[in-house]
């Protein structure tokens, strides 16, 4: 069995990369969504915003970092520094804090190696076509069902 | 590397222990500077590749081991490991950053002290994993360049080690080779350690300090802060504080009471184990065991037992006594000549190559020197070596671990620390420290 047996269809949502992390920011809060794949004009995938990146690029990096400071209990209210991080981060363009580590799928990946790297990711996985087209995203959910309705229905 | 020499090396194809010797020797140095292979693995082959040409037998390789050295920084490393975890790093740094109401220049002048006084009586290595993240993150709150703090903390974290016997590598391995105690070191280093870190500051301030300026919101963001929430675990940081004060108490008395250095440190970690252990069932107590062993830089004590065997196999092949009577053709001899030659060749040498294998390789060479300049004023070399060896990590981004440790940081939170620019500030001011040590060394001891 592989990704094609997946109901993954052309997805409604993407980002230039181009557009701004403020953008994707606003997007992803009227859309109600915590991932947007960004394209090419042309349809080539050029990586993933997620929510968990922007919010990566806004904690100190003192902390993010490995071997970082551990805990920020200590801090206090620190609004202020949070809303300089956003400053700072606002205009970047969004393709600079695309996760690197999402690497896409084909129609061809079989579901049991589909599952594996969603299973250690947090974010959905985009798959590709020729060229790199994106062909949609596939997310979790979407597995889950699968299973589920098979070990219903056989 | 005060290995007795009980065999004469019988030596494969016939070939001269010298010189075979000697080839091991250059290529495992060799191949170390070029960090292509890590450094752990090509010491233990040059060790494996001494005892298999014949060089050294087995027992002479064992013999060369200096178990003084690899006890004492294994308990130290095991007692931090354990010790860090109770946030009383953090505690300290932020602390320090509040009595100075967060300005910038005090800020540096306190990260400096804190990284001095913790790299004197804790590994350098270590200090700096730990003082650098929240260094990184108050500068952050206070809207300034960490630059300036990061080169502050790795020169302090160079010469707060060189005051004391546990501080660095160098002084760890010269005073377990030669028995000069904790107290010696403090006595002879501390001072003029004293003296460096307080100059040190002269020029920062004029590079950097009277530049930087804060907004009062920023600063109000870090004297909100509040330190005593780093405290993650109450007990465990009574318990270490307690271990580690009782170990450094036992360093100060260990030459009165007969003891080495090695017991001290490791019976404090030990000590330490059955503390957090205690109260604890089997299977807790073995993974916690287990977590803080696998903390120590395993890396760094095989490097260290590889090293004292290559060594070990060049000084019983005559090599080092060779470059004694060199070193003693060069300088005539002559008691000055030659602190001053050792001071500064092993600053230059220290600021490009790992300070340790040259440590390593000098010892036996100034054990040699003992008949010239006379056993009396042979411990003047000896704080010119660990002077030139401790500063000089300061020459340059690869002089010393702390050095790289701090690089590292830097680079993965985006703020990296590029080698060129690093070095053309640090090395003049790395010579000054030497001069400083080359007027210390002339006052107190020629």
């Amino acid at each position: 069995m592989t990704v094609r047996a997946l109901p993954v269809c052309p997805p409604t949502l993407t980002l230039a990369p181009e557009a701004t992390v403020a953008e994707a920011m606003s997007m992803m809060i009227q859309r109600e969504v915590n991932h947007i794949p960004l394209c090419e004009p042309g349809g080539r995938f050029l990586g993933l915003i997620s929510s968990n990146a922007i919010l990566r690029a806004l904690v100190p990096a003192s902390a993010r970092v490995e071997h970082g400071v551990e805990n920020l209990n200590f801090v206090g209210d620190a609004l202020p520094m949070l809303l300089d991080h956003m400053k700072g981060n606002a205009d970047r363009r969004v393709v600079e804090l695309a996760d690197a580590s999402v690497a896409p799928v084909r129609m061809e990946t079989p579901l049991l190696e589909a599952a594996l790297l969603l299973s250690r990711t947090n974010t959905p996985l985009p798959v590709v076509g020729d060229e790199g087209r994106l062909l949609g995203m596939m997310s979790r959910r979407m597995l889950l069902t699968y299973l589920l309705d098979k070990s219903r229905n056989g | 590397m005060h290995g007795v020499v009980h065999t004469t090396s019988q030596v494969i194809l016939g070939l001269s222990p010298l010189m075979v010797s000697l080839a091991v020797f250059v290529l495992t140095y060799a191949v170390i500077v070029t960090e292509r292979i890590n450094r752990a693995i090509v010491a233990l082959i040059g060790a494996g590749v001494m005892i298999l040409t014949g060089v050294l037998h087995q027992s002479e390789a064992f013999a060369g081991i200096d178990f003084n050295t690899i006890g004492l920084l294994t308990g130290m490393m095991v007692i931090v490991a354990i010790t860090q975890k109770s946030g009383v790093f953090q505690y300290v740094a932020v602390k320090a950053a509040k009595l100075v109401k967060a300005d910038p220049w005090g800020l540096m002048m306190m990260l400096a002290v804190v990284t001095a006084l913790f790299s004197a009586l804790l590994d350098n290595v270590t200090t700096v994993l730990l003082i650098a993240p929240v260094a990184l993150l108050i500068t952050d709150a206070l809207r300034i360049n960490p630059y300036p703090y990061l080169f502050a903390i790795i020169f302090a974290s160079n010469i707060g080690g060189t005051a004391t016997l546990i501080g660095d590598p160098p002084n760890i391995m010269i005073g377990s080779a030669v028995g000069l105690t904790f107290n010696d070191f403090a006595l002879h280093l501390a001072p003029v350690a004293l003296a460096i870190l307080a100059l040190t500051m002269i020029p920062l301030w004029w590079f950097w300090g009277r530049k930087l300026h804060a907004e009062q919101d920023a600063r109000d963001q870090v004297m909100a802060f509040d330190e005593r929430e780093a405290i993650t675990d109450a007990r465990l940081l009574k318990q270490s504080l307690a271990v580690t004060a009782l170990t450094i108490t036992g360093f100060v008395f260990a030459h009165s009471l007969g003891l080495e250095p090695a017991t001290i440190a490791m019976f404090g970690a030990a000590l330490l184990l059955l503390l957090r252990a205690a109260g604890h069932d089997p299977e807790h107590q073995t993974e916690q065991v287990h977590k803080s062993f696998a903390e120590v830089e395993w890396v760094t004590i095989f490097f260290f037992v590889g090293l004292f065997v290559v060594v070990a196999g060049v000084e019983k092949a005559g090599a080092l006594k060779i470059a004694a009577d060199a070193l003693v053709d060069f300088t005539g001899g002559e008691l000055a000549l030659t602190a001053y030659v050792i001071l500064w060749a092993s600053a230059v040498i220290s600021a490009v190559v790992d300070n340790i294998p040259f440590v390593a390789t000098m010892i036996p060479v100034i054990q040699n020197l003992g008949s010239v300049v006379g056993p009396e004023n042979l411990n003047t070399l000896w704080w010119s070596l660990a002077l030139g060896a401790c500063l000089g990590g300061n020459g340059s981004l690869v002089g010393a671990s702390a050095n790289l440790v701090v690089a590292g940081f830097a680079e993965r939170a985006g703020t990296p620390i590029r080698f060129l620019p690093f070095m053309l500030a640090a090395f003049p001011l790395m010579l000054a420290s030497i001069a400083v040590s080359s007027l210390y060394v002339g006052w107190r001891y020629l």
